[in-house]
C-alpha cells in the first residue's frame, strides 16, 4: 500500500506542480525539466481494469517514458491487484495521415509491480531462501500505434498489443496451444499536460 | 508507406477479430471460464458401474507448463482401455496464473474419460488458490467408487500462508464405513520441509489409524515406492520423465505399474 500511496502522490506532484506553477523563473525551469508531458488513461493491458499515468516525450520525439497506477477491483473477477508500472518506448518514423492527424508506430515495454495475494517481491521468511523468484514483477512488451493531432506531439490515442516476459518464455519453450492466448489488446487516451509542442516533421 | 501503415492496422484488426481472450486486465486476475471441473467429471467417475471390486486408473503429477509433455499423455490415454478416469497430483501451474490453468484445462479436456485436479504448492501462489476453487472447486474433497474412497487432501503449508493443514477433515474422510477402503491422494510428500512441525507425522497417522489401501502423491519429481506400518505410499513421477502410473485396485490391495509413454 505504502508503493501505492507514494507512486499517486509523486503523480501528484507531477501534475500540481505543472498546473499551478508560478511565473517565477525557477519554477519555470524545473517544471519544463521535471513536468510530465501529458496524461494517460489506459484501458486493459496487463495494468489493470484501467490505469492513469504520466509520460514524457524525448527532445527528438524518438522516445517517451512514463509512470502508471492501474487498478483492478475485486467486483470484477474476485481479486483486487494494485500495479504501478515503468514504461520505455521507441517510436517508429512519424506517419502523416491527413493536413491534421498523424499516426506513428512505436514498441517498448512496461515494468510491472504488482501487489495482490501471494505475489512477492521477496517470498516471507518461512521459504527457504531462493525457493521462488520474485513473482511481482513482470516485463510487459508491447507494440502500439498512436493517432494524435499534428499540432501537438502530447495529444494522441493509442493501440498496444502486449504480452508478458513469462507468456512469450512460455510460448517460446513449451509452444502453448494458441499464439493469441499471449498476447492481449489495450488503449488508452493522452491529454497534454505541458506546453504542447509543435510537431517537428 | 502507406501500404505498410494499412498493413499493419489490418493486422491489428485481425488480431482483435481472431482473439477470445482480447483484454487482459492483469496477469494475476482470476478470469476462468470454466467452473466446477471437478466437481462434474466426479458425477461422472461416480456414475460408473464398476463389474467387480476391481477398477484401475491413471496418476499423472506435476504437470506445470510442460504442454507438450502433458499432451502426449493425454493422447497416450485417450489410446489405452479400461480406464474409468486419470487423477493429477497437483502442480499444474509454475506460478498459479488463470492463463496456465487455462492452458492445462484445454489440453486435459481433451481426454476422453473423467480426470479429476489435486491442488499442488505452485498453483497455490498469486492468486492461485481462488482460481482452483472457481475452477476446479474446493481443495479438500473426496469421492466413491465401488468400494473405494478417494480421499483428495490439500496439504500445502507454505504457500497457504504457513497454515496447518485441515487433517480433521482428513481424518474424518478417511474414516470409511466397514468394507470400504481409501487411497490418499495429496501433493506435498512426508520427507519435504513444509510437512515438518510435526504434520508429516500427523498425516501418516490419520493414514495408518484408517483402512488406507495406497497413498499417491507428487512435488518430488521423482518416482518411488515405499511400505511403512503396513501403508503403501507412491510419488506419481514428474510428467517430464514421460512416465505415469497405472493403478489398479482390488480386493483392497493396490498394485502399480509405471508407463512410459
Amino acid at each position: 500500500m505504502k508503493t501505492i500511496s507514494s507512486s499517486l502522490l509523486l503523480l501528484l506532484v507531477f501534475v500540481s506542480g505543472n498546473i499551478f506553477a508560478s511565473g517565477n523563473k525557477d519554477i519555470r525551469l524545473a517544471k519544463k525539466i521535471f513536468a510530465p508531458d501529458y496524461l494517460n488513461f489506459q484501458y486493459a493491458g496487463n495494468l489493470g481494469l484501467g490505469s492513469v499515468g504520466i509520460g514524457y516525450i524525448s527532445k527528438n520525439e524518438k522516445h517517451k517514458f512514463g509512470l502508471s497506477y492501474g487498478y483492478l477491483p475485486s467486483s470484477v473477477n474476485s481479486v483486487e491487484v494494485h500495479t504501478v508500472s515503468a514504461t520505455g518506448a521507441v517510436n517508429f518514423k512519424k506517419h502523416k495521415l491527413s493536413e491534421k492527424a498523424f499516426l506513428n508506430g512505436y514498441m517498448g515495454t512496461n515494468l510491472l509491480y504488482s501487489i495482490t495475494d501471494n505475489t512477492y517481491l521477496k517470498f516471507p521468511g518461512y521459504f527457504p531462501s531462493d525457493y521462488y523468484i520474485a513473482n511481482a514483477i513482470h516485463l510487459a512488451p508491447f507494440l502500439g500505434i498512436k493517432i494524435g493531432s499534428r499540432k501537438t506531439i502530447t495529444k494522441f490515442s493509442y493501440i498496444e498489443l502486449g504480452t508478458l516476459d513469462y507468456y512469450l518464455l512460455n510460448r517460446i519453450k513449451y509452444r502453448r496451444s494458441k499464439f493469441s492466448d499471449c498476447i492481449n489488446l489495450c488503449m488508452g487516451l493522452t491529454f497534454p499536460i505541458n506546453d504542447p509542442k509543435v510537431k517537428s516533421d | 508507406m502507406k501500404t505498410i501503415w494499412y498493413g499493419l492496422i489490418a493486422m491489428v484488426l485481425l488480431t482483435i477479430c481472431s482473439c477470445d481472450k482480447l483484454t487482459q486486465y492483469s496477469p494475476y486476475d482470476a478470469n476462468t471460464e470454466q467452473s466446477n471441473v471437478n466437481a462434474l467429471n466426479i458425477s461422472e467417475i461416480e456414475s460408473l458401474q464398476l463389474p467387480d471390486d476391481t477398477i484401475t486408473f491413471i496418476a499423472l503429477s506435476d504437470t506445470h507448463t510442460k504442454y507438450s509433455d502433458l499432451r502426449a499423455a493425454v493422447t497416450t490415454i485417450n489410446e489405452m482401455e479400461g480406464i474409468p478416469f486419470v487423477i493429477v497430483c497437483g502442480d499444474i501451474t509454475d506460478w498459479g496464473l488463470f492463463n496456465e490453468f487455462d492452458d492445462y484445462y484445454h489440453l486435459i479436456s481433451r481426454l476422453n474419460i473423467p480426470f479429476v485436479t489435486l491442488i499442488g504448492n505452485h498453483d497455490y501462489l498469486s492468486n492461485g488458490k481462488l482460481i482452483f476453487n472457481k475452477m476446479f472447486g474446493p481443495t479438500n474433497f473426496y469421492f466413491d467408487i465401488g468400494n473405494y474412497r478417494m480421499a483428495v487432501f490439500d496439504n500445502v503449508v507454505w504457500e497457504n500462508g504457513n497454515q496447518e493443514p485441515d487433517f480433521n477433515w482428513f481424518q474424518q474422510t478417511l474414516n470409511v464405513p466397514e468394507g470400504m477402503t481409501s487411497v490418499a491422494c495429496y501433493h506435498i510428500h512426508r520427507f519435504d520441509p513444509q510437512l515438518e512441525n510435526g504434520y508429516a507425522d500427523k498425516m501418516l497417522g490419520i493414514i495408518e489409524k484408517n483402512p488406507v489401501s495406497l497413498s499417491i502423491f507428487g512435488h518430488g519429481h521423482d518416482y518411488w515406492e515405499e511400505e511403512v506400518n503396513n501403508r503403501r505410499y507412491l510419488m506419481v513421477p514428474d510428467i517430464t520423465m514421460r512416465n505415469m502410473a497405472k493403478i489398479t485396485l482390488a480386493n483392497k490391495t493396490a498394485t502399480v505399474q509405471i508407463l512410459n509413454f
